[in-house]
């Protein structure tokens, strides 16, 4: 995706946000892990999670204190395999103060990536109701796992 | 022997994805941000390696709005064979969409977009000549509606990049 700009620090946008960023897998995974990139600012929990594309939670982390400046911090999830198919990954902050590593952007481009948004969505619920974003936030965060033969 | 590449088409398919010849626009050309259409029309080369069906086509309206909107389809000849016709353009700052029914086999086209008049806003970024070049970016004045062919786009002096795309969602968003 285009039209960001590169990754600075900011802090999350609302408190009790979740951000959807929506990926989709080819061939199938084995997700153990997600992380994310902590700024300066550490301050309340984190949740993570991935979603189907019609908004039903597939696994959360259920909240996790943030830890550490300027560090990755992985969320140690219930190992899910993701077969081919439209995912969400969301990631939200009790914490408006918290800051992560994350691209700048216009929320209409956000939204002309499939990216959404919930708001009082931490934790993570188990059914999210998507909105279009009104956050220029592209924050950084990526699954870790493994290919598997189905 | 390795294995061949498989691909999921993605749900959105924006001028933003890597899909565009000209998607990796330098950062230094900036944001996407609102502008007046000028009313030219604009030729965005794309490549999709997978048949991909379409059930809206989107673009992103600015701060202001007025006249309307027409997008379009071309084959890498630069014939048209799809397009939206006018639409009254309808909401700021929001994606507004275009419902079709077609699918896109795999292949090269273009996606043209054009308002039909000077106050009307979109989201849009520049691209220089040379990238348009390099990128296939085409443009031509005074284009509404979307002629039946391409002839006369040539590559622009100030290019005007659009944010604007196909989706295979239907609803939402």
């Amino acid at each position: 995706m285009e039209g960001f700009n590169a990754y600075t620090t900011a802090a999350w946008p609302a408190a009790n946000r979740a951000l959807f960023l929506p990926f989709e897998i080819a061939n199938p995974i084995l997700v153990r892990k997600i992380a994310w990139q902590n700024s300066s600012t550490v301050n309340g929990n984190i949740d993570v999670g991935i979603y189907d594309h019609h908004g039903n939670a597939l696994v959360t982390l259920g909240g996790v204190a943030m830890a550490g400046a300027s560090v990755f911090q992985a969320g140690d999830i219930a190992d899910t395999i993701l077969a081919q198919g439209y995912y969400f990954l969301a990631f939200a902050s009790s914490s408006a103060t918290a800051t992560f590593v994350r691209m700048n952007s216009t929320p209409i481009v956000m939204q002309a990536a499939g990216c959404q948004q919930m708001d009082s969505a931490y934790p993570l619920p188990a059914v999210a109701t998507f909105a279009n974003p009104v956050s220029a936030y592209h924050h950084l965060v990526w699954l870790n796992g493994s290919p598997v033969a189905i | 022997m390795e294995a061949p590449i498989t691909y999921l088409p993605p749900r959105f398919l924006s001028s933003a994805s890597r899909y565009f010849a000209a998607w990796d626009v330098p950062e230094a050309a900036g944001l996407f941000t609102s502008g007046v259409f000028n009313n030219i029309a604009t030729a965005h080369p794309f490549r999709i390696p997978f048949s991909y069906p379409v059930r809206r086509v989107f673009w992103a309206n600015g701060s202001a709005v007025a006249g309307s909107v027409e997008v379009g389809l071309y084959t890498p000849a630069g014939q048209q064979f799809w397009t939206s016709g006018l639409v009254v353009q309808a909401g700021t700052n929001v994606l507004q969409y275009v419902s079709v029914d077609f699918v896109l086999p795999p292949g090269t086209y273009y996606l043209v977009g054009v308002g039909n008049n000077n106050a009307g806003t979109f989201f849009k970024r520049a691209i220089t000549t040379l990238y348009s070049r390099a990128a296939g970016v085409l443009q031509k004045s005074a284009s509404a509606p979307l002629p039946a062919s391409l002839s006369g786009f040539v590559v622009p002096s100030t290019g005007e990049y659009w944010l604007f795309g196909l989706t295979m969602t239907s609803s939402g968003f």
